[in-house]
């Protein structure tokens, strides 16, 4: 029997020669990434040394990233004290993958990760982020897990008593709609949960419309899996990988595409077509609650948001721009915009895109992961209604336990901002 | 004899368990204070934690979906509760099993608040229905990790045991 994306991964990464779902292995990991919540790891990697005599040193500090995402500039004394720490900690062990609060460096650590080169096809990832699965999209094995787990890694460098996970293959095809895109397809998806055969799953996407998607979207459509029921996602890596590690994030070295043998063994396949796809709405409070746009139009938003590592990126900026540029965003809702990255700011300002959405009333907000994470820049109130383009909606996520979240593309809560209401791109306002 | 405190449907997102917000608390007594912040009753009922060690919360299919941060585990497992669920998501689980909250699949379990639940090896009977579930067995790969009370003390065993032979 042939081997997956995610069994070839796990076999380089452990030494042997093939491995099969359900096996047991210790894989090697190729990079470890965390944010704020190292501060967090750094207290279970004390644990793990107390008693021992040993001074607490990380297996290898080149294979450590941290980016400062989740609270940038801090939003808190105690966000402040826990920053330092962690700052001092990076230090201290060496880690020089290691990004800070300032302009020129830095975003939402997935998004650093995958400019600056960090991750290529095959590598393993570790990620105390539940999005870390957005760097499948460069045909890595990226999964999220706690901090103990991570402080396991930072110690070790190894992953302990890991069941190799099952793959269930999506083959998309068809060609999307107008003002339909990958972020629908991943909003779509996330009402798999139940089609999935087992949790310890990983999804691969195949399917004409993958190999002719460019990487930002493909980022899109795997920061999404947890939403699926599954633990990541992969898209095998192809030219336009090759193209995207090149030109974006400076790989100069040999690259080996990893794709997966012909007689692969999936749990299960699911056939996808895109082209009667709608644009989809995640409605309050869960992404099991997708509805196709028809169904919500109308609905009230006081705040837009545009950004995040899901579609904080520079086509999602671009799409925001061309459809407010010259127009305003309608009174009595507000519209705030993070990129997810600071090259992706710097370039956004460079094609004017920045300039568009200034000057159509959306509020720039510095890269980060922003109000998603409802720590601040954005913090919804009693009852009030969101419309993001971010990942999660489960009830006060971005605020007041009274507020709700709605999900959608950058087309839709562009056009929704011209309106105040949940409104369909494919109108035009 | 364990009473179920809290009963909890399907699709429990961690999220709402343990907010975003949080991310950055380190103490396991600050984290309890945002626990299930978004449900005013349930939230105020688990953080007032007025119940013996050993309580069950029930909850359906997904239990602990959607993220991978380890903090409602850390809260819970400190709270002594056990949690038994129709189906748990992986992350959860593994979460579970290396912070030491003790997690119990069982794939048929019904029951409401109140009730009181008998947990065995093999099956959880509902007492006050005289209903009885088979329990799910936790997956194989996490044997090595439970029977060494978690992940920080089974690290610090590997480690001595590597760095021994180096």
């Amino acid at each position: 029997m042939g081997m997956t994306v995610v069994e070839k991964i796990l076999a380089r990464a452990s030494d042997r020669g093939e491995v099969k779902p359900g096996d047991l292995v210790e894989p090697h990991v190729d990079i470890a990434v965390s944010h704020e919540n190292a501060g967090l790891v750094i207290r279970q990697f004390h644990a793990i040394f107390a008693g021992t005599g040993r001074e607490p040193r990380v297996w290898d500090p080149g294979k450590i990233c941290i980016a400062f995402d989740h609270a940038v500039p801090a939003n808190s004394a105690q966000t402040a004290s826990n920053q330092s720490l962690v700052r001092e900690f990076a230090r201290s062990q060496g880690i020089g993958k290691f990004f800070d609060v300032r302009s020129d460096l830095g975003g939402v650590s997935h998004q650093v990760v995958a400019e600056s080169g960090y991750v290529h096809p095959g590598a393993l990832v570790a990620g105390t982020d539940s999005r870390i699965s957005t760097l499948g999209a460069l045909g890595a094995f990226a999964w999220g897990m706690g901090a103990t787990a991570m402080a396991s890694i930072w110690a070790l460098g190894t992953v302990v008593a890991m069941e190799v996970p099952a793959t269930v293959k999506i083959v998309v095809n068809g060609v999307f709609p107008l003002f339909v895109g990958p972020k629908d397809l991943a909003l779509f998806l996330s009402q798999l949960g139940p089609a999935l055969p087992a949790s310890n799953t990983v999804l691969e996407f195949h399917g004409d419309i993958m190999r002719r998607l460019p990487t930002s979207a493909r980022l899109t459509l795997c920061s999404m899996a947890l939403e699926c029921g599954a633990i990541t996602a992969v898209v095998p890596s192809d030219q336009e990988t090759v193209r995207f590690l090149r030109n974006e994030a400076s790989i100069h070295h040999p690259l080996a595409l990893i794709i997966p043998d012909q007689d692969a063994g999936y749990a299960n396949t699911i056939p996808i077509d895109v082209s009667a796809l709608e644009p989809q709405v995640a409605c309050p409070s869960s992404t099991r609650n997708v509805k196709p746009i028809g169904m919500v139009e109308g609905t009230r938003v006081h705040q837009i948001v545009i950004g995040s590592c899901t579609n904080g990126r520079l086509e999602d900026l671009e799409v925001a721009a061309r459809m407010l540029r010259g127009k305003k965003v309608s009174h009595g809702t507000r519209m705030l915009v993070h990129p997810v990255s600071s090259r992706v700011y710097r370039q956004a300002l460079e094609k004017g895109y920045i300039a568009d959405l200034h000057n159509a009333g959306a509020v720039i907000l510095n890269p980060g992961c922003g109000p998603c994470s409802g720590m601040h820049q954005g913090v919804l109130g009693e009852k009030e209604t969101a419309l993001t383009t971010g990942n999660q909606n489960p009830r006060g996520r971005m605020g007041d336990p009274s507020s709700e979240i709605y999900l959608s593309s950058p087309a839709v809560a562009a056009a929704s901002a011209l309106t105040g209401t949940i409104s369909d791109p494919r109108k035009g306002t | 004899m364990a009473k179920v405190v809290l009963a909890l449907g399907d699709d429990v997102s961690a999220e709402m368990l343990y907010p975003a917000s949080g991310t950055t608390i380190v103490s396991p007594l600050e984290m309890r204070d945002i626990l299930v912040a978004a449900d005013r009753e349930v939230g105020s009922k688990l953080r007032e934690g007025k119940f013996a060690k050993g309580s069950v919360i029930v909850a359906g299919e997904n239990f602990g979906i959607g993220a991978v941060s380890e903090q409602a585990v850390t809260v819970l497992g400190t709270m002594e509760l056990i949690v038994v669920a129709r189906s748990f998501s992986r992350a959860f689980l593994c979460n579970a099993v290396n912070v030491g909250l003790h997690v119990v699949h069982v794939p048929g379990v019904n029951a409401l608040e109140s009730q009181r639940l008998k947990i065995g090896e093999t099956t959880v009977k509902n007492e006050s229905t005289g209903e009885s579930f088979p329990v799910k067995n936790l997956p194989a790969s996490f044997t090595p990790v439970l029977e060494a009370g978690g992940l920080t003390s089974y690290t610090r065993r590997l480690m001595q045991a590597r760095r021994g032979l180096t």
